[in-house]
């Protein structure tokens, strides 16, 4: 079968729950967005697009030359199938440029009946190997194959090598602690499905470990919870095996971890693309330095450095790291050198801010003084979602993200 | 219709099949990532009421030893291959093993159309979801052929590809039986067992069906497959003979009664048969 391999640059894949946060990921940067739809979607709670709304983002994707691909990941029930044949005509007419299907009933019925959506195979079917690619490359016509998070880069440059179809691996985001797909502790412990966008995440709760009657456990109870994957210092590893798109999850993100996220790959992705030779040291760790503001976890690169042992583990109380609190405001309104903010924290005078924007370099600024929307000047703004007043010594847009300064601020989250 | 058990020793193949079970399952060493028990390849014996469990998921180095097993398989009588890989049923494609593979994904074969779409592929048989109430089984059951059945045994709740309890305990875990997992707010414990492949994590509940195999097996079901994992070679031998009396009498109290009677100690349940899961 002849390869089909993408002539465009790595994909910077992004993760969006809700139209604002699909708008945010393109804005910053993503040459693609994934979203669920209302139905046939895993991460239920993050399924929040109607046909209308996709719609909305196909058109607005278009106009940043981007693309959208929806998630109709279930493992589906016997009565799961009504309407999909229809909603899957509605989303090729939408322009939905692919669909992320792990049932291959899914993606039969899609082929017959959208032939122009391009189908990704999810990673909840656990594709390892270029084989199996090329099995279900045959016999449903796959596009893309999205590896297994257990690939090691070994494993991800082997397959990519080989593989027939485009590959599509995770740089970023949660991890699944459990092959993807085969893990039904959140079905056990609370009857909800996780093949069907309802896991509680029990991996992460709390257990008693034994021996028979003895008990093992430690100080800190036991607990199966993964850090989060950051694999961005692979990321020649990526494009030198020829992987075709680079995967942010996180659905069910914040607009902010959205925007920090997507924006601190998609500079590097450019950086190196503009430079042509590999970055310094220090660039590399700039880079990651931006990437790692946007997280509150934990991170580890997963798999991609070989099997994953202790370390990539989250063994006691999460990491009280709480980069949310960075977050400042979105930018609603520029003119004559004033910037008007929706707030969303607590922000001073004399704070040092900066302002992140799609494709440029932070650029920070003291806050020299705040007006509420009267005019009356404050020292300081405490209410959430109030809009406020701030000169600005440059332009901003509306949708910049307005964030603390920390020049020095490091993380050593390995 | 079969009746089905999974072993853990080649020792108890004989005596399984003198109390009532049609086919044999062997867990394969180096191939079977959901098995506790395995069978080197070199000692698989031949029987044509024996089939493999070759439920890997294959990474690129181990392409190599997956074409041999099956090489090696393909010309020998064993009655079926279990698989979980695409990958097993692209390399058999074309030849006479196909028709003895069966697809057992774990949990991802919830409908009759994805059972149908594999079975198109040309191969034996699908394994359903242990996940499904009673209603659900039926429609599937209703819609498609050549489908087994999880009737009894522990059941698989996650596997993960990494060493849980060794990273835990920061040690080579030594203890390859007994280890279980209490959640903090419950009572039950949930079965560990920790291999090379991972850490494969069970319910704390035995799944039973004594109330509604004759309905599985009247209703066309090609397969009723008995869990052996965590049993004894007397527990084994005593649930194969149950569910044949209860196969083939009509009325069968007396042994489910006796057999209820000696294993009070376990957590014997209905699984979801009765319970549909939640978004």
């Amino acid at each position: 079968m002849e390869r089909k391999r993408s002539c465009r640059k790595i994909e910077l894949l992004a993760p969006a729950g809700d139209l604002y946060r699909c708008k945010t990921a393109i804005r910053f940067g993503a040459d693609a967005v994934y979203i669920g739809g209302q139905q046939f979607s895993l991460r239920s709670r993050a399924s929040n697009f109607t046909l209308q709304d996709i719609r909305e983002a196909c058109e607005f994707a278009r106009e940043y030359g981007s693309r959208i691909h929806v998630t109709v990941n279930i493992i589906p029930h016997e009565e799961d199938y009504d309407g999909l044949a229809e909603y899957l005509k509605e989303l090729e007419d939408a322009g939905v440029t692919a669909i992320i299907a792990a049932s291959p009933a899914i993606m039969d019925i899609a082929r017959k009946n959208a032939p122009g959506l391009e189908i990704h195979c999810s990673t909840q079917l656990s594709v390892t190997n270029a084989e199996a690619a090329a099995y279900l490359s045959d016999t449903l016509g796959i596009d893309r194959v999205v590896l297994a998070r257990e690939c090691t880069m070994d494993d991800v440059r082997a397959i990519t090598a080989s593989c027939p179809v485009e590959t599509e691996a995770f740089i970023h985001g949660g991890m699944c602690v459990n092959y993807s797909g085969r893990c039904t502790l959140s079905n056990k412990m609370t009857l909800r499905d996780a093949n069907r966008g309802g896991c509680a995440q029990s991996c992460r709760w709390y257990y008693h470990l034994y021996h028979n009657e003895e008990e093992l456990t430690q100080e800190d109870l036991f607990t199966m919870g993964s850090k989060d994957l950051c694999a961005a210092e692979y990321i020649y590893d990526f494009i030198e095996a020829g992987v075709s798109s680079l995967k942010i999850e996180g659905r069910m993100k914040s607009e902010y971890y959205v925007a920090s996220i997507v924006s601190a790959y998609r500079n590097l992705i450019d950086e190196i693309e503009e430079t042509g030779t590999r970055l310094s040291e220090e660039r590399m760790q700039y880079h990651l330095r931006q990437i790692l503001r946007g997280e509150n976890r934990q991170t580890y690169p997963g798999f991609y450095p070989g099997r994953a042992g202790r370390e990539s583990l989250i063994l006691h109380q999460n990491s009280d790291l709480d980069v949310n609190h960075d977050f400042l405001g979105v930018v609603k309104q520029y003119r004559d050198g004033v910037m008007t903010l929706e707030c969303r924290n607590v922000i001073s005078e004399q704070e040092m801010i900066e302002v992140l924007a799609p494709g440029k370099l932070q650029k920070e600024f003291p806050v020299e003084w705040i007006r509420d929307e009267n005019q009356e000047y404050m020292s300081s703004c405490r209410k959430p979602m109030t809009r406020i007043q701030i000169p600005v010594p440059f332009e901003v847009h509306e949708n910049d993200i307005i964030r603390r300064n920390y020049h020095d601020r490091r993380k050593d989250q390995r | 219709m079969k009746l089905v058990v999974s072993v853990n020793h080649t020792e108890e193949i004989r005596p399984c099949l003198e109390n009532g079970a049609d086919e044999v399952i062997l867990a394969v060493h180096g191939h079977s990532f959901t098995a506790l028990k395995k069978t080197a390849p070199g000692d698989l014996p031949d029987n044509e009421r024996v089939g493999l469990l070759v439920n890997q998921l294959y990474f690129p180095s181990e392409m190599d030893s997956m074409h041999k097993l099956l090489d090696e398989i393909g010309n020998r009588s064993f009655s079926s291959v279990y698989f979980a890989d695409p990958a097993v049923a692209a390399y058999v494609r074309n030849k006479s093993l196909c028709r003895k593979l069966i697809y057992r994904p774990d949990t991802l074969v919830t409908s009759s159309k994805d059972a149908g779409w594999w079975m198109n592929r040309g191969i034996s048989g699908v394994t359903v979801s242990p996940l499904l109430t009673l209603e659900e089984i039926r429609k599937i059951v209703g819609h498609q052929k050549h489908l087994e059945l999880i009737i009894h045994g522990y059941t698989l709740v996650s596997a993960s590809r990494r060493k849980l309890v060794q990273a835990y305990l920061n040690r080579n875990v030594d203890e390859t039986d007994g280890l279980s997992i209490r959640e903090e707010s419950r009572d039950s414990h949930m079965p560990v067992y920790e291999t090379e492949e991972g850490t494969l994590v069970y319910s704390d509940q035995i799944q039973q069906s004594f109330a509604y195999v004759r309905e599985f097996a009247e209703s066309g079901v090609d397969r009723l497959y008995i869990e052996g994992v965590f049993m004894g070679t007397e527990e084994l031998l005593d649930t194969v003979h149950l569910y044949r009396t209860i196969l083939e009498k009509d009325h069968p109290e007396t042994e489910l009664d006796e057999y209820k009677n000696k294993y009070k100690h376990r957590n014997l349940g209905e699984g979801y048969y009765g319970e549909k899961t939640i978004l």
